[in-house]
């Protein structure tokens, strides 16, 4: 018998005492989750490659190549032509549906498949023809039809066309990848949705649609009828833009129209199981219904939902899936289960669960910085659960428990939740997340909704009502869902590897890895006399990378109506279809922009060792440690450890290190209210990391906190270093509670490990409730939790085969553990362990 | 040549190696991503890096090669770029064969054409 045949023997009450929990699942899920959760591919990379078996996906390419042939014939305007191409896919893709579900739609055309647009850009298209394991079989055929894709978009891409837009030293040091990530396109990134115009159950596409034929007629009879002004001129382009959103509102409806026929022609003439056949004629009717109608059911709500995201990903390459599922879809969760009794709970969680494992998934294929900084996942898909409604009421609700029930049967690793705590949540809310993070799933993170509120106010003046509308953009900001509330595009350029800002400080802003001047000329720190010359060149060093980063986003944003037209997302929008406008227009945006800060503490630990060593102790001169760092402390290392060991370190509730984390966040906050998005709001910074503390690690030279070139950086946000809190967990609940977590940036990701065996039971809920008072009352906006313990992980490393389902949190995510990189997987186990109570 | 003029030519080069042919590439012998002077970009699953010894002006395809150590940006390079004449190219070895490890990039091949 194998081992794993007698765990199967084992009873659930044994395995939940091991704390087994990915075989307690197993063994207490319906056989439908079981099915469809074993029947999905996974899409995350580990480190720069696909898992064995996941291919790219051609379909589009060649749909687009074709209706890209068509579209030249008939000249029309781009953003139509666009529309074209996307509709051409949506009519003619592969469609297929999975035995026992429910739920219908993919990105791409078969379950194993990636999605790729080789109309994006040639860079990503050149690195899809180099993938050493994700070309399709048979290879070589494959190989040739990827490189006529490649030699036919070649030049005519979203990137050759953005290119030249920018200036050129600016896109050469963003190109570097040395301190931002990828490139300011609206096609790629995080785009938020105008929810509360789509998903409240007042309008669908068919209505849209009608409204959209209205505004297309008014605007034709202006400009025939009315004598010529320039106030007519702008109505040419909208008329464009309403246009074309018609072109996606009818190819969706018609999409899921041909999800209607095959649903139907499977139950009528294929499907002999009389239950399975009901199935899919309830599939059939609820394709019927959504997206063209407003939903009527759980179901239909959350079909509607999906197709709403796959439209979407069909249009962009996302990096995230901004949603606030229990709200939106809460009110027919309490129809179906709790008034009309159409479902039972164990039906509707079956249904919650498949919607999990349908958005688990999706895959689109991404560029290697992104495989590498999301090692695991598609992207961050960080759903939003809790919180209060637009009048303050807790908007915590049935099927807000139901998610995190379904979560711990179907134990993916993305989508993760992040809950809005506020003091009127439920204990018994409180207990299914606690729940969650005690199975090891890393999830949900806690938010602190009443600080995060008001920091919405703070630094982009939203109102209130619409503050408290705020989901994750992607996996720690948060944007509301409004009108001109949310964010269309959330570029990732914006994200600096901050670690730079201190390494720049001893390279005068020279970048040996890329081997450019990539910062600020400051002056030559061999000659600093004293701790506020480090402090003015680490200003500076900051204002260059984040002013570099901010101005091509900027720039960006402006362009990208003309260079990068979303007509999908502007038809599901209320500021676009009023308009005619589309939706990346900044004029039409309150602005909510951020920088995502990776590789931030860093900073406040070297520039600590340099005040105490260097100035304060005065045992080494700035000389000396220029010296060490240019070797990367290669023959430096007494002096190294020194720096290690005997300089004060963030998360320890020390001043000395805390009140510099302060002075650079308040730094920052100064810059950021100066720095404006084109909108004309601030850019405040978010300290978090997600993998890029691992894939930052061979681009940041040696830093004065000890650390050599290709050293794991921290796991950050706010988090201590690994293994460097050394006082407890209210030692580093203290330090980060110092920060103002409304004025001194936008949010401030926490990473904290917690014993699974100090916290099993009710003890274990009473001290992790009494913790999270201390962080709640401390002000802190966000903290996460890793449960799971070093034997277990170890035993995952060396026999990963058997631990398969182990989850842990990265930061800002989680992940399957055998699915990121060796290195990430020893990040994590070197993170201290925080016994609490 | 002034320095934007520099890195639009630098920028140029780049998007035309993206803009080849692919069905005419030909991995030569000695190939910049096998040097240990090579340094792989973050987005450089494309293939471009850049050298930590030469400057922009260089050119190591031209005949004879020119070498370029003084100018402040560095040269741009492909993984695949051809670097059989060029006088500075030193064989590295990799640790990381299988392309799954992250981080280590002048240790790694995750790319086709570089399998053994």
């Amino acid at each position: 018998m194998t081992a794993e045949a007698a765990r199967n023997l084992e009873s659930v009450e044994d395995l939940e005492k091991k704390q087994q929990w990915w075989w307690v699942a197993e063994k207490t899920r319906s056989r439908r989750l079981d099915y469809l959760r074993k029947a999905i591919w996974k899409k995350g990379a580990i480190g720069g490659l696909y898992n064995p078996g996941v291919k790219v996906d051609l379909e589009f390419g060649l749909l687009a190549m074709e209706s890209w042939n068509a579209a030249q014939v008939l000249a029309d305007p781009k953003v139509i032509q666009f529309a074209k191409h996307l509709a051409h896919y949506l009519d003619n893709k592969t469609i297929f549906i999975t035995d026992h579900a429910q739920l219908v739609g993919y990105v791409g055309s078969l379950p194993h498949t990636v999605f790729w647009d080789p109309t994006m850009g040639e860079m990503l298209n050149e690195e899809i023809y180099n993938d050493s394991t994700a070309i399709p079989e048979p290879v070589e055929e494959s190989i040739k039809t990827v490189a006529e894709l490649c030699d036919f978009w070649a030049g005519k891409t979203m990137q050759s066309e953005i290119l030249p837009t920018f200036d050129i030293e600016d896109m050469m040091k963003v190109m570097s990848g040395a301190v931002g990530w990828g490139l300011p396109m609206s096609r790629t990134g995080y785009s938020g949705k105008d929810y509360e115009y789509l998903m409240t159950g007042k309008r669908a596409f068919q209505d849209i649609l009608d409204e959209l034929n209205q505004k297309i007629e008014e605007a034709d009879y202006r400009i025939h009828n009315e004598t010529p002004t320039p106030e007519i001129l702008d109505l040419y382009d909208k008329i464009d833009c309403w246009e074309a959103m018609t072109i996606m509102l009818e190819a969706g409806m018609r999409h899921a129209k041909r999800y209607a026929r095959l649903a139907r022609t499977l139950a009528e003439q294929f499907e002999a199981d009389s239950t399975r056949r009901e199935e899919l004629l309830l599939v059939a009717e609820t394709c019927e219904q959504v997206p063209a109608k407003p939903p009527r059911s759980l179901q239909e709500s959350l079909q509607y939902d999906l197709f709403i995201q796959l439209f979407s990903r069909t249009e962009a390459v996302e990096g995230a899936w901004p949603s606030r599922p229990d709200y939106y879809h809460g009110p027919y969760y309490q129809k179906d289960v709790n008034e009309k009794k159409r479902l039972t709970e164990q039906a509707a969680i079956d249904l919650v669960g498949e919607f999990l494992i349908r958005a688990a998934e999706v895959g689109q294929y991404k560029p290697r910085w992104t495989k590498e900084g999301l090692q695991g996942i598609d992207g961050t898909w960080v759903w939003t659960l809790g919180g209060v409604n637009k009048d303050g009421s807790d908007a915590c609700n049935d099927l807000t428990i139901a998610f995190m029930k379904a979560a711990r049967q179907v134990r993916v690793a993305n989508p993760t939740f992040a809950l809005r705590w506020h003091p009127e949540v439920r204990d018994e809310v409180m207990r299914e997340a606690f729940e969650c993070i005690r199975h090891g799933l890393g999830y949900p993170s806690i938010r602190n909704d009443p600080v995060l509120i008001e920091n919405a106010m703070f630094w982009h003046g939203h109102p209130v009502e619409e503050a408290r509308t705020w989901l994750h953009q992607a996996c720690m900001s948060p944007a509301p869902t409004t009108k001109h509330g949310f964010q269309p595009m959330r570029m990732a350029s914006a994200t600096a590897n901050c670690a730079k800002i201190i390494e720049y400080v001893f390279t005068r802003g020279f970048d040996k890895t890329v081997n450019m001047q990539m910062g600020a000329l400051t002056d030559d720190p061999r000659k600093f006399m004293d701790f506020e010359e480090v402090k003015t060149a680490w200003s500076a060093q900051m204002e260059s990378i984040f002013g570099l980063l901010v101005r091509v986003v900027n720039r960006g944003r402006a362009t990208a109506p003309k260079t990068c037209p979303r007509p999908y997302l502007s038809a599901i929008s209320e500021r676009s279809v009023e308009t005619g406008m589309d939706v990346c227009d900044p004029s039409l945006s309150r602005g909510n922009a951020w920088i995502t800060g990776f590789t931030w503490v860093e900073n406040a630990d070297s520039l600590a060792a340099v005040k105490k060593l260097v100035f304060d102790d005065k045992k080494y001169t700035m000389d000396q440690l220029c010296d060490a760092l240019e070797a990367d402390w290669e023959g430096h290392e007494a002096m190294r450890l020194d720096f290690v060991n005997n300089a004060p370190k963030w998360g320890n509730d020390d001043d000395y290190v805390d009140d510099i984390m302060v002075w650079c966040l308040r730094d920052v906050a100064r810059f950021s209210k100066e720095m404006k998005c084109p909108s004309g709001n601030n850019w405040p910074l978010l300290p978090e990391n997600v993998s890029g503390n691992i894939h930052y690690a061979n681009m940041v030279g040696a830093l004065p906190n000890g650390r050599r070139l290709g050293d794991a950086l921290y796991d950050g946000g706010i988090s201590p270093g690994p293994g460097l809190d050394k006082k407890g967990p209210t030692a580093v609940l203290k330090s980060c509670g110092k920060i103002n977590h409304v004025e001194d940036g936008r949010a401030f990701l926490l990473n904290q490990r917690l014993s699974p065996s100090q916290l099993a039971g009710e003890k274990g809920f009473t001290m992790w409730k009494a913790y999270l008072k201390t962080w709640a009352d401390l002000g802190l906006d966000h903290v996460q939790f890793n449960m799971v313990s070093d034997e277990t992980l170890r035993a995952a490393q060396s026999d990963p085969e058997k631990y398969q389902e182990v989850i842990v949190r990265v930061a800002g995510y989680s992940a399957h553990f055998v699915d990121i990189s060796r290195k990430t997987q020893d990040n994590i186990i070197q993170r201290t362990v925080q016994g609490i109570g | 040549m002034s320095r934007r003029d520099e890195l639009r030519k630098v920028q140029a080069g780049r998007l035309s190696a993206q803009r080849a042919p692919k069905a005419t590439q030909v991995k030569a012998e000695k190939i910049c991503g096998l040097c240990s002077n090579y340094s792989e970009g973050a987005f450089s699953g494309e293939g471009a890096g850049s050298c930590r010894i030469l400057k922009v002006k260089s050119d190591i395809s031209a005949d004879p090669p020119k070498y370029d150590l003084e100018s402040t940006d560095g040269y741009q390079t492909m993984n695949l770029m051809d670097a059989g004449k060029c006088q500075y190219y030193e064989k590295m070895s990799f640790v990381d064969k299988d392309g799954t490890e992250c981080s280590d990039p002048r240790y790694r091949r995750s790319m086709r054409q570089m399998q053994d």
